[in-house]
């Protein structure tokens, strides 16, 4: 579903991302750790054609990210950073807005925002513009933006960030309940988030990935803890 | 990096092209175009594309518009660089409409420049803007000279301006031909040959007379009447020229003496001796009109020729001799031109060969005004015209001339009501016809009329008004000019254009008229009652001060000066009442003002201002609602 | 399937009435366009038609519709809606579009919401109202033109005041392209034609023959040409800055 391959973007003198590969399969959810700075949003965003990558490329469902970006936009959800939206919208206008973007109308459109209100308990904020929400309820009208369509593919850049821990368990559980039938890249750097969503997870440290595996393989190349196998392949190399 | 760079060089690429479309649709010129102007102000009018379409000759359209002047100018001057941009655009949809006829060049008159003379020699007007004069008109030449012009665009005459700018493209271009009458004694119709006869005399070798080139530019502008000697009645024609005449029968004579007694204009051309005439004795080639003119106002002196030292033209006497000037053959330049007259006002140079001297006999009720002469040192000559072949060299000249002190005259307009020369009666009729026959006779000009004379033909004859050139005869300094402004001046059509004026543009406020017209009526009985009454207190009041100024006032009793202060008083109080008056009119109209001010000012922005309250509250009431559900999370 | 286009420019439409902005800008430009056109050669000159109004529109639009267009993209950079946007399948330019063309529309409203001096004239004369419809063209295609610049201006910066700024300095450039004075100092370095063609990127001289009753080609392709370029600029513009990062 994901296909990465070499991928590589400069901002001046600083390698941002440096040769990243992997691929992600229906079903995956694959987490992407690293400090601040190593990378992984700028990964996330050339994978979602928000910036264009210098070396490198992605398909993404079957379309290629430098030559389909349309293409691309339309098989993938994607929740940005700190969630920006719209504050002057309603939630309902903003879900709609969305839907109609994405070819939804009439009927189908009521029928695809009931489903994500419904998937992301938004019935009670419906019609309230999005700058009186509370911080929880923006990541879930941005999840629910994401959802949108149904995209196959979903890239959630720190999606608990900000969050009270009953809240980061609402999300985890709604990412666990689409796992199955899509191919899901989550971006983090609480390493128990691994455990709880990712059935993979890869660590990108200075644009590059140093670490492949399942969070279990990394816990036991840790000595039994994640912290010190992170610490280990993110401070070793320094 | 280089995305970057690759995004500016496109936005620079972008930016040229957009620059460089919009310059070339500029460009493209008004050929698309809606006027959704009631009376159609902006599109140019059936007058106009007929004026246009009736051009004959090539017209030079100079619009004069001082741009420099109108940027160093205060901003105030932007109202007439806009008007000037509409001005030129609805010149070159004139020139676009007339098939190349029309030629539009704009020009800014520089101050010390000749572009500026020009500008003034148009009669354009001149205004101060800065420290520099401001320009704003047009002058449509033809070819010929024929010039007329728009002193001034007047933004606020913008609804008039496409008329102005016809009107005077059809005085220059004078549409209708009008007959003028020709008597001569010269083949200037040439020898009416057939094209037969004609082609054998070239088959022959034979030069071929042909008709004189000044006819053939006459003929553009006028219907030309030629009158044979044989002719005893002219009628129809305004103007009769006279060309060389020579031995006119004296019915003829007295049909041109009656042209003029009718207030037909004339113009006589005549020549102490006339290089062109093919007569072969040199003592026939002279031709003078003293028999009529005499009695008009003016002579030409016989056997007398001008001369001018500062105007003879160099010329060779033969091979390998140094050139010399020739005070008979003269080039008549500047001064030489009456300024204030329309005729020469616009003249640069005229050739003139033996031209003779004109002299005023001081007729009354006639002014006699020199329009062309020879500069103060000229003067003037005598030879019978059998020898005056030796006036041609310039030795010769040199030796019989003396500088003048003042000007000969060499072309003259004579105005006035002038005496008939055949006040006894017509001539060749018998003694006793002739008591009846006086009685038709007109023995003095029924209106004002202007005669006009030169003393030269030869100045119009091909050799010296024309030059050849490889594209063929062009006309030499301003002889050919002088000619037509004096055909045109004297026999000029100056028919109305049929180019309308614009319709309504003036669109007034009704309703303000009314109310005033309303109010008028109203207070018109007591305005006229109260001046009434101011009138009467004046009266009284000036007789009490002249019986004052009169006996003193010392002497006078203090019941007068107790009135004299009392009407005073109720003077002022009549004034004042008759102003409120006045006021009164103004009241209505100006609370109508005030309450369309408010109207428009309040009204619209309240409204905007409670939609935008309602909108607001609607707003903190949803959020309200809403508070309850953020809480409980 | 929807133009996305039109689907944007929906949401921007809805936008502007929900937000404060939208009526302040209508209360003060209503506000001032009746103020000063109701004010001194008005009642004086007694003539039955709105060229105070229309000689006012090249100045009032100068501070106003910047005002206007400066949120349009530096907003969307600013809270990181963009992101938001762009990661959904809509192409730059069609984004770029419905925001001009939203925009555009909601100044159009403005000038419509100026309809009681219509009426006014109506009331005191009788005016040619076919000229004043040409004016009402005029000026919408006018408003495009600083539209058009004051996007640009707004997808270049994050900050809607520098935004601002930027615009009113360019298009005032624009509108003072034939002021005789700007054209004497160009005159001292630009070529005779070169200066014509600069005079001719002038907003105001276009305007002159709409707001007097008459459509030209040439003002019209001058307009579109402008509005046009600058659109493309914007677009761009966002599209390189997507792709840089």
């Amino acid at each position: 579903m994901i296909e990465v391959t070499n991928l590589k973007k400069v901002f001046g003198p600083i390698r941002a991302v440096d040769g990243v590969s992997f691929t992600v399969n229906q079903g995956d959810v694959l987490g992407f750790i690293g400090p601040n700075g190593a990378g992984k949003t700028t990964t996330m965003r050339m994978i979602a054609c928000l910036t264009r990558p210098n070396e490198g490329t992605a398909r993404i469902n079957g379309h290629d990210i430098l030559k389909d970006s349309l293409g691309v936009r339309k098989s993938i959800g994607y929740l940005p950073e700190n969630t920006p939206l719209y504050g002057e919208m309603t939630t309902i206008s903003f879900l709609g807005f969305v839907c109609e973007i994405r070819g939804l109308v009439g009927a189908e459109k009521v029928r695809e925002i009931e489903r994500v209100v419904q998937v992301c308990s938004l019935s009670e904020v419906l019609y309230q513009t999005i700058e009186t929400l509370s911080k929880g309820y923006r990541k879930r009208v941005g999840l629910a933006l994401t959802l949108i369509g149904d995209p196959p593919v979903l890239i959630l850049d720190d999606p608990t960030a900000g969050l009270d821990p009953n809240q980061k368990r609402d999300v985890r559980r709604l990412i666990n309940n689409m796992a199955s039938y899509k191919a899901i890249i989550v971006s983090t750097h609480i390493l128990e988030e691994l455990d709880a969503i990712c059935n993979r997870s890869i660590v990108i440290h200075r644009g590059r990935i140093v670490a492949d595996g399942t969070p279990a393989e990394f816990r036991e190349q840790g000595g039994g803890r994640i912290d010190d196998f992170f610490e280990a392949v993110t401070r070793g190399r320094e | 990096m280089t995305e970057r760079w690759r995004t500016i060089t496109a936005l620079f690429l972008l930016a040229v092209i957009f620059f460089c479309a919009i310059t070339i649709t500029n460009h493209l010129g008004r050929f698309l175009r809606i006027d959704l102007t009631e009376n159609k102000l902006y599109t140019l009018s059936e007058g106009t594309r007929q004026v246009i379409e009736e051009i004959r000759q090539p017209l030079e359209l100079k619009l004069y518009y001082s741009r420099a002047a109108a940027m160093k100018g205060p901003e105030g001057i932007r109202v007439y660089n806009n008007y000037y941009i509409y001005v030129r655009d609805l010149l070159r949809e004139y020139e676009a409409l007339s098939n190349g006829r029309l030629r539009l060049t704009v020009i800014d008159p520089r101050p010390y420049t000749d572009d500026e003379l020009d500008a003034i020699r148009y009669g354009l007007d001149r205004y101060s803007a800065g420290d520099e004069p401001f320009f704003f008109g047009l002058a449509v030449a033809s070819e010929l000279g024929r010039v007329a012009v728009v002193p001034f665009f007047a933004p606020n005459r913008q609804p008039l301006v496409e008329y102005e700018i016809s009107k005077s493209i059809y005085d220059a271009a004078t549409a209708i031909k009008k007959p003028v009458g020709i008597i001569t004694s010269l083949p200037l119709f040439g020898p009416g040959l057939s094209p037969y006869m004609a082609e054998m005399m070239r088959m022959q070798g034979r030069e071929v007379p042909e008709e004189w080139l000044i006819i053939k530019q006459l003929k553009q502008f006028f219907d030309v009447v030629r009158i044979d000697d044989d002719a005893s009645k002219i009628d129809d024609v305004e103007l009769l020229i006279l060309i060389h005449p020579k031995d006119l029968p004296e019915d003829l004579l007295f049909a041109v003496d009656q042209h003029v007694m009718k207030g037909g204009k004339l113009l006589v051309i005549v020549d102490p001796y006339c290089v062109a005439d093919p007569v072969k004795e040199h003592h026939l080639r002279s031709s003078d009109m003293n028999e009529l003119l005499e009695a008009w106002g003016c002579i030409l002196k016989p056997n007398t020729f001008a001369a001018d030292r500062s105007l003879g033209i160099q010329v060779q006497m033969g091979p390998n001799q140094p050139s010399r000037r020739l005070p008979t053959y003269m080039d008549l330049t500047g001064r030489s031109f009456n300024s204030e007259d329309v005729i020469t006002a616009q003249l640069q140079t005229v050739r003139v060969l033996f031209g003779g001297a004109i002299e005023s006999t001081d007729v009354p009720n006639v002014t006699f005004e020199p329009i062309m002469t020879t500069s103060e040192r000229g003067n003037s000559i005598s030879a019978s015209p059998a020898d005056v072949y030796r006036f041609s060299n310039p030795d010769m000249v040199e030796r019989e001339l003396r500088d003048g002190s003042q000007p000969v005259v060499l072309g003259a307009r004579l105005t006035g009501r002038f005496q008939s020369n055949f006040s006894e009666g017509p001539p060749a009729v018998a003694e006793d016809e002739k008591e009846k026959r006086v009685q038709e006779v007109l023995g003095e000009s029924l209106q004002d009329t202007t005669i006009v004379v030169y003393s030269d033909v030869d100045m119009i004859n091909d050799f010296v008004a024309f030059r050849e050139t490889f594209f063929g005869p062009a006309p030499r300094g301003d002889n050919v000019n002088l000619f037509l402004n004096t055909v045109e001046n004297l026999g000029g059509a100056r028919a109305l254009s049929t180019a309308r004026a614009k319709g309504r543009f003036n669109r007034p406020f009704e309703v303000f008229d009314r109310i005033e017209a309303e109010a008028e009526q109203a207070t018109a009985e007591k305005i006229a009652a109260v001046e009434a009454e101011i009138e009467k207190y004046q009266k009284e009041l000036q007789s009490i001060v002249s019986r004052i100024e009169d006996e003193g006032e010392a002497l006078m009793r203090g019941e007068v000066i107790e009135r004299k202060r009392e009407l005073e008083e109720s003077l002022l109080l009549a004034q004042r009442e008759l102003r409120e008056l006045n006021r009164d009119k103004r009241v209505r109209i100006e609370s109508l003002i005030s309450k369309i001010k408010l109207c428009n000012i309040l009204a619209a922005p309240s409204v905007i201002l409670l939609i935008a309250v309602i909108v607001f509250l609607a707003g903190i009431y949803r959020k309200k609602k809403y508070l309850g559900v953020r809480n409980d999370e | 399937m929807m133009n996305t286009a039109l689907v944007v420019m929906k949401r921007e439409l809805r936008g502007y009435f929900t937000t404060p902005l939208a009526y302040v800008f209508l209360f003060v430009f209503l506000f001032f366009a009746n103020f000063m056109t109701f004010r001194s050669p008005f009642f004086e000159a007694r003539q039955a038609d709105l060229r105070v109004f229309f000689d006012l529109l090249p100045v009032l639009f100068l501070f106003l519709v910047p005002a206007i267009g400066m949120k349009l993209w530096a907003e969307e950079r600013k809270s990181g809606t963009i992101e938001v946007l762009f990661s959904l399948p809509v192409t730059v330019g069609r984004a770029v579009m419905g925001k001009f063309i939203a925009a555009w529309l909601f100044i159009a409203v403005a000038l419509l919401l100026t309809f009681p001096m219509v009426i006014t004239v109506n009331y005191l004369g009788s005016p040619d109202n076919w000229v004043i419809a040409a004016g009402y063209i005029g000026g919408l295609l006018l408003a495009g033109c600083y539209l058009a610049v004051s996007m640009f201006c707004s997808s270049i910066t994050a900050n809607p005041v520098v935004s601002f700024i930027l615009s009113v300095v360019i298009c005032s450039l624009f509108v003072f392209a034939d002021y005789p004075s700007v054209l004497l100092v160009l005159e001292s370095f630009l070529s005779a034609a070169m200066l014509e063609a600069v005079e001719n990127l002038s907003f105001v001289l276009h305007f002159e023959s709409l707001r007097r009753g008459v459509i030209e080609f040439r003002d019209m392709a001058f307009y579109v040409l402008f509005i046009t370029g600058w659109v493309l600029a914007t677009a761009v513009w966002i599209n390189g800055r997507r792709e840089a990062g």
